[in-house]
């Protein structure tokens, strides 16, 4: 390639480097170093620094080695990102032997692809927006491949030019071609869980509790709840080991057969209260929904398990959205409850002696339920129980250590002593992970953020079902009511690992703004964009066709069809209707264009009377004197007066239309 | 006007004879007030042209034959200590005429050639920290052999910017050979008239800058010039000073064509005086030739499409 077309090179590097570093979370390091090299050493040039570059012999057999390196590294971690990695090696390296044109259009083909994996692990709108910015690049280094010399402002408007023209016919694209389920699927077991775990050890949800991330968004249509009734439940533990609740396995065998069964749960539904609302979720790459009490969904996808908690059936790797009505005063309670009372009474045989002793003695004085509930909510009430953040370490016996030695906790420390104590007193007792609270943006819709994850528990009441029981409530009330900023006010805690979290930031009223409008910003992508799927789509059909027939839908997109050439056509109808700026000279280069008909051709070089001089020859009289009558017209139009007059174009147009009848 | 024009052009093919288009573009550089500059081989009329356009304007000429050791103080003039003065006394030197005959100026050593190159572009001279101003109108006319001669220091690209034209005579055809031989005695330099003033002389200067030329035709010129900007086939591009040449140049063309506007003729026609020896490299081979102007010409539309 030519030196002309360093500039090209370095802005394909540049947009290569800024590709591969924001698939951070995909690439692997050593990858990402790869990568930085062979930008740098294909960027070298532009800089007027000349090194020996390595020949193709050594790259293949660099390449080679890459690839063993490459299959030892990613075995574990799954085909995609893999393969991935591999395009993103095999790009750098072919940037480092960029020699002919053919080499270059290959870098950019691949970079346009890696956009498109690009989009894979992420969807926001922001990171849609950055690829576009990639996009730009990518397209303003082909353009100083073409045309080396025009500076870079106008490169980069002509690129933005050609995609702003491309927007509309992008959007009919989307909203027509068939939103097909994906022919593959992420292989999820080997990445990143996010969100609520499948366990819950005090002191985890601290730490979950320092993310300002959004978990998901619920856009209620008619009632809204109000703070302490937003529990949004996701996850049932109902099996502890002293330590840590887990989901029982007995539990999971369980909702596996209902689920081959095609059984549905379907508790008695109370519809003297509604909620309906739809959520957007992140992608947490497991299968728990969240939702208020008690839920009923159709949307596809999910199914009601009995523990009346909404899963979906895949695993969520990509935003998902979902319709939910929940019916706040439905009894929590199945079909048989055999199976839940004897499971949440399990207590591990050791361990946790006082709490034990404790409990005993309490029960013996308590002997009604109610009683003894009773007694227990008073305990976390007299006893200098706090709120914490910052709970201290308790490795051995946890419970006996935070109920009568440290005495600060998280919510989780709370839920499981909690349904410990309940369990021990043989009152059927779990817990449950989810959020609580949200924050609501305009009467339009709530944000659920990490740290508004929540625990706490459920005890079994014969008779009524699963009641709600929330001991951090007890303790600290303001957590229910405000939130968790306003509950760690007094220790100053909140989100104290991430200084820069715009969410720390909530009292600067700027501030505060800026978050919001973003985060309307990407309520609508999540909305509109990311949530538009086959139905959303049938509907769209459905309302431009009516009843969907075959033959609508292909009237329907040839009309589609028909209007993506009419935009074709309306940005290049120049091409066809070239503007007039000078008449005389468009009228003689008309006569040229006759004259060429007749094989008489005009050299580049030769002036209208010298043509003129050397074709009159060739010419009949009749046509020789208006050809004559029309180069004079010409000459004098355009050498001797300085704006034509509307008399004399007229009587050009009048002289070449008789030249053309004369031929 | 024209009239006397025709009449100068007679009277110099009195003594060059057949070589009408050369004639007529030494009248035009001198007509722009332009320098000329005249590139041939030995004997082929070079001085006699210079001789002919001083006698039929009636300028006073003076002639240098340009050596190796020809020094500026030659050209210029020195201070000479005057003994009954007691002081010195400025001696002109042939410099100090209207019409300077600078023979085969690619003879002379690089520092004479700069000090008449400077003297051309300032149009004053100056000595001993002394500023003389050269007569009203100055015109140097140098000739010039091909560099491919022995003893020549050819002229650097810079210098012949300087000169607004560069014209070659070639060979006179068979007929004009035939009659100068036949008619020996009467062509001589005594035979011509002053046919035009120093007032008609200013006056046709005036009305060659009034000789209007379209937006088409300085788009022309402007095609021509941006092309050998952008043209890797041209080692030297033309220079803004090159398109003003042109523009003047083809309105003297045309008003000795008896035209009050500028054709493209025009400026194909002055193009290889104008831009030839600025567009090829000093030490390109091509002495009698127009290569780089006829490809420039070929190349470049004459009508904007």
């Amino acid at each position: 390639m030519k030196a002309t077309n360093a500039k090209a090179q370095l802005l394909i590097g540049i947009s290569f480097l800024l590709l591969a570093f924001s698939m951070l979370t995909t690439v692997m390091t050593w990858v990402l170093v790869l990568v930085v090299i062979s930008v740098a050493l294909q960027a070298l040039p532009f800089f007027k620094v000349d090194i020996h570059h390595p020949s193709v012999r050594t790259i293949n057999l660099f390449a080679i080695l890459c690839a063993l390196a490459l299959a030892y590294t990613t075995w574990q971690a799954g085909l995609m990102i893999a393969m991935v990695n591999l395009l993103v090696m095999a790009c750098a390296l072919k940037i480092l032997q960029m020699h002919t044109t053919r080499d270059y259009f290959i870098v950019v083909c691949v970079q346009f692809f890696l956009i498109g994996c690009g989009l894979i692990f992420e969807q926001s709108i922001f990171y849609a927006g950055f690829l576009a910015f990639v996009a730009t690049l990518q397209l303003s280094s082909v353009a100083f491949h073409i045309s080396p010399s025009r500076p870079l402002q106008k490169q980069i408007w002509l690129s933005i030019k050609i995609s702003l023209q491309a927007m509309p016919i992008c959007v009919l694209l989307f909203l027509v071609l068939p939103q097909l389920s994906p022919l593959w699927k992420m292989p999820s077991s080997q990445s990143k869980q996010t969100g609520l775990t499948e366990e819950i050890t005090p002191g985890d949800i601290a730490n979950l509790s320092q993310s300002g991330d959004l978990a998901f968004r619920a856009q209620f249509s008619g009632n809204i709840p109000a703070p302490h009734q937003r529990y949004w439940r996701g996850l049932v533990f109902e099996d502890f080991d002293g330590k840590t609740w887990r989901i029982s396995e007995a539990r999971k065998k369980m909702k596996r057969i209902n689920y081959r069964l095609g059984r549905k749960t379907s508790p008695a539904y109370d519809y003297s209260k509604e909620f309906k609302y739809d959520v957007i979720i992140e992608p947490t790459n497991q299968q728990f929904l969240f939702a208020l009490d008690a839920p009923l969904t159709t949307t596809r996808r999910t199914w009601l398990s009995p523990d009346f908690q909404i899963q979906s059936t895949i695993p969520l790797v990509t935003k998902f959205k979902y319709s939910v009505q929940s019916y706040p005063n439905t009894p929590l309670k199945g079909a048989s409850d055999y199976f839940d009372v004897n499971m949440n009474l399990q207590v591990p045989e050791t361990g946790n002696p006082k709490t034990k002793a404790w409990v005993r003695e309490l029960r013996q004085q308590h002997r009604s339920n109610e009683a003894f509930i009773l007694a227990v909510e008073t305990f976390f009430f007299t006893e200098p129980f706090s709120y914490t953040l910052r709970p201290d370490l308790m490795p051995f016996d946890p419970v006996d250590t935070f109920l009568f030695d440290k005495q600060a906790g998280f919510c989780a420390h709370f839920s499981s002593a909690y349904a410990y104590i309940m369990r021990l007193a043989g009152i059927p007792a779990r817990v449950v992970g989810g959020y609580q609270g949200g924050e609501m943006r305009k009467e339009q819709y709530m944000s659920i953020y990490q740290y508004d994850a929540h625990a706490w528990v459920e005890i079994w009441q014969p008779g009524i079902g699963w009641i709600r029981k929330d001991p951090t409530g007890f303790v600290a009330p303001d957590r229910i009511s405000y939130g968790l900023e306003r509950a760690l006010a007094y220790e100053e805690s909140f989100l104290e690992d991430s200084p820069f979290s715009l969410m720390k930031w909530r009292n600067t009223a700027v501030l505060n703004e800026i978050r919001l409008v973003l985060a309307d910003i990407d309520f609508f992508w999540s909305k509109w964009v990311l949530g538009f799927d086959q139905e959303r789509q049938l509907n769209l059909f459905r309302l431009l066709v009516g009843e969907i027939k075959p033959i609508r839908i292909a009237l329907l997109l040839l009309a589609i069809l028909f209007v993506i050439s009419l935009f074709l056509l309306l940005f290049n109808y120049r091409v066809w209707f070239p503007k007039i700026n000078n008449y005389p000279l468009h009228f003689y280069l008309k006569s040229l264009k006759y004259l060429a008909k007749q094989n008489i051709v005009r050299a580049r070089q030769e002036t209208p009377m010298a043509f003129y001089t050397r074709i009159a020859q060739q010419l009949s009289v009749q046509q020789r004197e208006l050809f004559l009558t029309l180069t004079e017209q010409f000459n004098q139009v355009t050498y001797q007066v300085q704006t034509p007059s509307r008399e004399r174009i007229k009587a050009m147009r009048q002289t070449l239309k008789a030249f053309k009848k004369s031929l | 006007m024209d009239q006397s024009l025709d009449l100068a052009i007679r009277e110099i093919s009195k003594v060059v004879l057949g070589k009408q288009t050369q004639v007529k573009l030494a009248l035009t550089c001198l007509l722009c007030r332009g320098h000329l500059l005249i590139e041939d081989l030995p004997g082929m009329g070079k001085t006699s042209l210079a001789h002919a356009i001083a006698s039929t304007l009636g300028l006073q000429l003076s002639r240098v034959q340009f050596t190796s050791d020809l020094l500026p103080a030659d050209i210029l003039g020195v201070n000479i200590f005057d003994s009954e003065a007691k002081r010195f006394v400025f001696h002109q030197g042939p410099v100090f005429s209207q019409i300077l005959l600078a023979d085969e100026i690619n003879r002379a050593s690089p520092k004479t050639q700069s000090a008449l190159l400077e003297a051309m572009e300032e149009k004053q001279v100056s000595i001993d920290g002394e500023t003389y101003s050269l007569p009203d109108p100055f015109f140097v006319i140098a000739t010039q052999n091909p560099t491919h001669q022995s003893g020549t220091y050819p002229l650097p690209e810079s210098q012949l910017d300087r000169f607004f034209m560069r014209i070659q005579l070639g060979f006179p055809d068979w007929q004009s050979e035939k009659t100068m031989l036949m008619e020996l005695e009467e062509h001589t330099l005594d035979s011509i008239n002053n046919v035009i003033s120093s007032e008609a002389q200013t006056r046709l200067h005036q009305e060659v800058l009034k000789v209007s030329a379209s937006s088409a035709i300085v788009e022309y010129i402007l095609r021509l010039v941006t092309y050998t900007r952008e043209s890797e086939d041209f080692p030297n591009p033309l220079s803004p000073r090159a398109s003003k040449s042109l523009l003047l140049a083809a309105k003297a063309w045309a008003l000795l064509a008896g035209r009050s506007y500028v054709l493209p003729e025009d400026v194909q026609a002055i193009l290889p005086s104008v831009a030839e020896h600025r567009l090829r490299s000093a030490y390109s081979d091509s002495a009698t030739s127009h290569v780089f102007s006829d490809l420039l010409l070929s190349r470049v539309d004459t009508l904007a499409a």
